[in-house]
């Protein structure tokens, strides 16, 4: 009789058998981000745009033990960053970094920052560009002479409004674990807090 | 002749095996015209590559299990011939790297490690042919009971997200083992 009811006890037996009990941890392996690590100065590759066949690049300068930081992007009137045509800087103090790390909503790490709006400028390099800029009133303002930085913070320039000087700016900072590039976030997909959704995907090397 | 063989009068047997946990060798010595006993050592590997969105995917498993069991043969009922059912101990070394490499700067985004308990206890049962010429077939449907893994998980720029964790540990669980086993009885 025991030979009847042998295959079905191992039947069973077979469903029974639901595999390895899991275990799982989950290690944050991620650099932490801080102030002295930032800095100094970190360069991004030039980016084409081979449409309007210009390019930019940006650097940023992090100063002062890291409570500074100028952002300073050089637009080129040609592909391959050769010839420049303006310069965009945008320079903050008093950067505060958030002591913990959090998630944007693609799971990158990231860590959040707020800094004051010590001056947004824009500086024509050529005359052509400080030609343009006055005839059009760009910013509404006449006053765009070539090599010389003129405060755009407060104004409305186009489709965009920057900041005011003492504005607070707040951002969002990733690092890679090797520690050989930053991201900033993308401040024109910022969320209610005012704090940036997402990331841009260019990288800055120091 | 019957196709089913209802009398085993071998002194024991072995092949080659597939399974979903490797393929190797298996040997078995019949200790009675119903029960047998065996081991089979199997060797296993699997590696995948996928691209996420900016990210490539890889990972690499290596399975080595060296199995010893008992069977019990069903030979004296006529519609149940062949069948068998088998329960043993499977000594294994099964471990599991992967990582998720960002494709335009190739820094590391995150990456895990997996590992399995290296005792677990296999359950099963089959079917088996003998022919008369000595050629032995058989299939069969094992299941591991009392076993353990560990994901280890190291997030280095992005957090595993749990559906991602979910995913991966349903696509990395082998709970049952088929058998699919080629030999000759002697």
């Amino acid at each position: 009789m025991i030979k009847y009811i042998f295959l079905p006890f191992f039947s069973i037996f077979l469903l029974s058998g639901c595999g390895d009990e899991l275990s799982t941890s989950t290690t944050d392996d991620s650099a932490n981000i801080t102030k002295s690590l930032l800095t100094g100065t970190w360069t991004a590759k030039c980016v084409d745009n081979t449409t309007a066949s210009t390019s930019s690049k940006t650097v940023l300068v992090f100063s002062a033990s890291g409570d500074n930081l100028a952002a300073t992007t050089t637009n080129y009137s040609n592909e391959s960053c050769v010839t420049q045509s303006f310069v965009f800087t945008k320079r903050l103090n008093t950067f505060v970094l958030e002591s913990s790390k959090t998630f944007t909503s693609l799971n990158q790490i990231i860590k959040k920052f707020t800094a004051k709006v010590i001056d947004i400028t824009l500086e024509p390099k050529t005359s052509s560009v400080s030609t343009s800029l006055y005839s059009s009133s760009f910013c509404g303002l006449t006053g765009w002479s070539s090599g010389t930085e003129t405060s755009v913070a407060g104004l409305t320039c186009g489709s965009i409004t920057y900041n005011a000087v003492s504005d607070t700016h707040s951002d969002i900072i990733q690092i890679n674990s090797e520690k050989t590039f930053i991201r900033l976030g993308n401040i024109t997909n910022a969320a209610s807090t005012g704090y940036p959704k997402t990331l841009y995907t260019q990288e800055y090397y120091k | 002749m019957s196709l089913l063989a209802e009398n085993d009068n071998s002194s024991g047997e072995a092949g080659l095996f597939y399974s979903t946990w490797g393929s190797g060798l298996m040997g078995a010595y019949n200790y009675s015209n119903e029960i047998h006993f065996g081991a089979s050592i199997s060797s296993g590997d699997t590696s995948t590559e996928s691209e996420g969105l900016g990210t490539s995917i890889k990972s690499q498993s290596t399975f080595m299990t060296f199995n010893a069991f008992g069977r019990y043969y069903l030979r004296e009922i006529g519609i149940t011939d062949g069948l068998f059912g088998q329960a043993g101990l499977a000594f294994r070394n099964w471990n599991g790297t992967g990582k998720i490499i960002e494709n335009s700067t190739k820094a590391k985004i995150a990456s895990l490690k997996m590992k399995w308990s290296p005792i677990v206890i296999v359950t099963g049962v089959g079917w088996q042919k003998v022919w008369g010429f000595g050629l032995s077939f058989s299939v069969a449907m094992n299941a591991s009971i009392g076993g353990s893994r560990t994901i280890e998980y190291t997030e280095n720029m992005h957090r595993f997200s749990d559906s991602m964790k979910k995913d991966l540990e349903k696509k990395t669980d082998y709970p049952t083992n088929l058998v699919i086993y080629i030999g000759y009885s002697f």
